[in-house]
């Protein structure tokens, strides 16, 4: 129990950066409970009473945005459990991969439950045909079995680069979204609750046997996947320059193909240009974000050739330049062949492609800006320029967009990419590689 | 007399029909200080791994405190602290974070101990592992492993990223608790000079199989250096000897199995006595394995 206490504990406390995520999404929730318990409700339709509307606003969504932050807060719930969970220590402490498990599930069962709690209070509040009694439990295992589809799509997004990041990417913003259009319907367990619920079977038999099975049979298994392995078709180098190689940036088709098929469903699921537009902001950040590791893999260029921090700072910025291009040029090309399909408004097409163009070269940018890992400065803007992006999204995506407020945005949005350009070219020029080690976090952060 | 720790019977251990251990037994009782010693690929690793129960025998079984290692009781792990090769700390986690949850596990916890070695290793417990070096990683590992004060502790090359000062004062803890009687360690190291001054007993591993087992003041009496003064060529080769120099008038010998029949023996061989030198723990291996 003791060891189970802890392992939630660290969950939530690893870093600075978690601990401040887990204060403030406790604080939001606190205080959005207080406000739906102790305000006079806002009756729909009714106007507001006693209150103003930007206090009607905070408080509406104060628990939402806390459930977020808790989630977020423990976002390296993957990273430590796999950590543990791979290692051979575990097999000789106590107790230690039922405790594992335990931890791991109560922690999705405690946001899961925060979230019941929020919905019920929060349908006290904005009184609808949902009854809230009906709703605690359906929330609880709707939100219990998206978590584990969010923290698998979490550590996909810390372990891997190219497509796994985009599938990762693609899981949270899924992963979101998802509960909100489920818990609404009247009646029946919802597919994404039995995903969830096969995907934690899976995860508690791999976690309990998976190490022993690994240790049995590992090496007796390991001739014939090597002699399979052997026997695929072996990727090969075809293009690119020698720069690519370290910058992992070889093959930009993969990463362009990789973007269409998530888009197109996204274009079939989600037919309102409002989400739809939102999705593929999200993903042309997600495609420019590679570049968060740039920085320490630099380092065997500037040993190799003769260039100065400077030249090398602009040989990886173009290097990007052309390897981005291509998954932006096909989220451009998707955006106005599906947009026109869908039967979005011309002004939307016209709006929409600078901000897809300046939501890539943007988080391009800020992605150079980390020389020194993740700190609490980059996960800020992070978070800025992404609030701006869904800002940006939300108010394109309008049935009749404001274009002035659009212009402003994406002026916005052009000034901060401008400011990251010149804050990733001054770091690069001091570029330190003893402190830009490319950790877990800074991994997660790209 | 207390019931050894671990008892190994017929062990063999084999990867993709590949056999890495042939016919091992042996045993570990309270108060044992074990060196394991043999080449890379010697089967060191997977020795000890079969000790602590990571993988099946393939033939034999192994005992650690009377139950099967594989199917290890939560009551016996409490009582083994294991060191691995590379470390396995939790990157994210400051020392003292990482201190904390390992000791969540143990009902058991020397307090007092860890302070001391926190101490003496300089381990700062504020900074996140990741940003350690590897030495100071590797301290940190032999302090979790240390902590709950396992009755019977397994190093798998423990200080090989220590620097001389910390190895010294691992190797102080470790003789500090093999002084307790009823505490055993068991440790596979290259540095052989840290196994000569720690180990009471010792194991050599060469092709798969334990090539030495024993005290090591018996393997010090078993292994030894001769000189023979020779007048004209041998006419037979030296018994038991694992690597024989020859000279005009002069021959040196490492021969196992030493003793006063042996030297009787060589003696009629050369026609004259021979002149004996203790050898240390590396001469020995690496005669061994010459």
């Amino acid at each position: 129990m003791r060891a189970v206490l802890r392992l939630i504990w660290t969950y939530f406390t690893a870093t600075p950066l978690t601990r401040g995520l887990a204060a403030l999404g406790f604080l939001c929730m606190a205080c959005g409970m207080v406000g739906y318990l102790y305000y006079p409700p806002w009756t729909l339709g009714n106007g507001m009473r006693n209150m103003a509307l930007w206090l009607q606003a905070v408080l509406t969504l104060a628990p939402w945005l806390g459930l977020v932050l808790l989630f977020f807060a423990s976002s390296l719930l993957p990273a430590i459990v796999e950590r543990l969970a791979l290692g051979r220590t575990i097999l000789v402490l106590p107790g230690a991969r039922v405790a594992l498990l335990v931890s791991a599930v109560a922690t999705a069962a405690l946001i899961a439950t925060l979230t019941a709690l929020t919905g019920v209070f929060a349908l006290y509040y904005y009184p609808t045909a949902i009854k809230p009694e009906n709703v605690f439990g359906r929330t609880l295992l709707v939100v219990f079995s998206d978590i584990s589809v969010m923290y698998v799509a979490l550590w996909i997004v810390g372990k891997t680069r190219g497509i796994w990041l985009l599938i990762g990417s693609l899981l949270i913003a899924l992963g979101i979204f998802t509960p909100l259009g489920v818990i609404g319907r009247p009646s029946g367990v919802p597919a994404v609750a039995w995903v969830g619920i096969a995907g934690w079977l899976a995860f508690a038999l791999l976690l309990l046997f998976g190490s022993r099975v690994k240790q049995t049979f590992g090496r007796s298994l390991g001739g014939p996947v090597r002699r399979a392995r052997r026997a695929l078709p072996r990727p090969a180098y075809a293009s690119g320059a020698e720069i690519d190689l370290p910058l992992g940036t070889t093959q930009p088709w993969l990463v362009a193909l990789g973007q269409a098929l998530p888009i197109v469903a996204a274009a079939l699921l989600f037919r309102q240009p409002i989400v739809w537009l939102l999705f593929l902001a999200l993903l042309s950040a997600v495609a420019g974000a590679i570049t968060s590791t740039a920085a320490a893999r630099s380092r065997v260029l500037w040993l190799r050739h003769g260039w100065t921090r400077a030249e090398l700072f602009r040989r990886v910025e173009t290097a990007y330049w052309r390897y981005n291009g291509y998954p932006l040029g096909v989220l451009l090309l998707l955006y106005v062949a599906i947009g026109s399909y869908l039967g979005i408004s011309t002004p939307q097409l016209a709006f929409g492609v600078p901000l897809l163009a300046l939501g890539s070269v943007a988080s391009l940018y800020l992605g150079l800006t980390i020389t020194r890992g993740l700190t609490w400065f980059e996960a800020a803007l992070g978070i800025a320029t992404m609030g701006l992006l869904i800002l940006t999204a939300v108010t394109i995506g309008d049935k009749a967009p404001s274009r002035a407020t659009v212009i402003e945005l994406e002026l916005a949005l052009l000034a901060l990419t401008v400011t990251y350009r010149t804050l990733a070219s001054a770091r690069w020029n001091a570029l330190d590689w003893m402190a830009c080690r490319n950790g877990p976090a800074t991994r997660t952060a790209g | 007399m207390q019931h050894p720790y671990v008892v190994a019977r017929e062990l063999t251990k084999a990867f993709d029909a590949k056999p890495v251990l042939h016919d091992v037994s042996f045993e570990v009782r309270p108060g044992d200080v074990i060196g394991v010693l043999g080449k890379n690929g010697a089967g060191k690793t997977t020795l000890l791994e079969l000790v602590l129960g990571f993988t099946p025998a393939s033939r034999g079984r192994v005992e650690v405190f009377g139950h099967e290692s594989y199917r290890l009781p939560g009551a016996a792990k409490a009582r083994v602290g294991f060191v691995p090769q590379q470390d396995e700390l939790v990157n994210q986690l400051t020392a003292g974070d990482q201190l904390k949850l390992i000791r969540s596990f143990y009902a058991t916890w020397d307090d007092a101990l860890v302070a001391r070695l926190i101490d003496v290793w300089d381990i700062e417990l504020g900074e996140r592992v990741k940003n350690m070096s590897v030495g100071q990683r590797q301290k940190l590992s032999i302090l979790l492993a240390l902590g709950h004060r396992p009755d019977l502790l397994i190093l798998d090359e423990p200080v090989a990223s220590l620097d001389p000062l910390a190895r010294r004062h691992f190797l102080e803890q470790i003789v500090e608790i093999a002084a307790d009687g009823n505490r055993s360690v068991v440790l596979s190291s290259h540095i052989v000079s840290d196994i000569e001054r720690l180990a009471n007993r010792i194991w050599i591993l060469k092709d798969g199989r334990l090539h030495w087992q024993g005290d090591f003041d018996d393997l010090r009496d078993s292994v030894v250096r001769v000189h023979l003064r020779i007048a004209q060529p041998l006419r037979a080769q030296i018994p038991n000897a694992l690597t024989v120099d020859l000279g005009r008038s002069h021959a040196t010998a490492v021969v196992h199995g030493w003793s006063a029949e042996l030297e009787a023996e060589i003696a009629e061989l050369t026609g004259t006595t021979p002149e004996v030198e203790g050898l240390t723990l590396e001469d020995i291996f690496l005669a061994m394995h010459r």
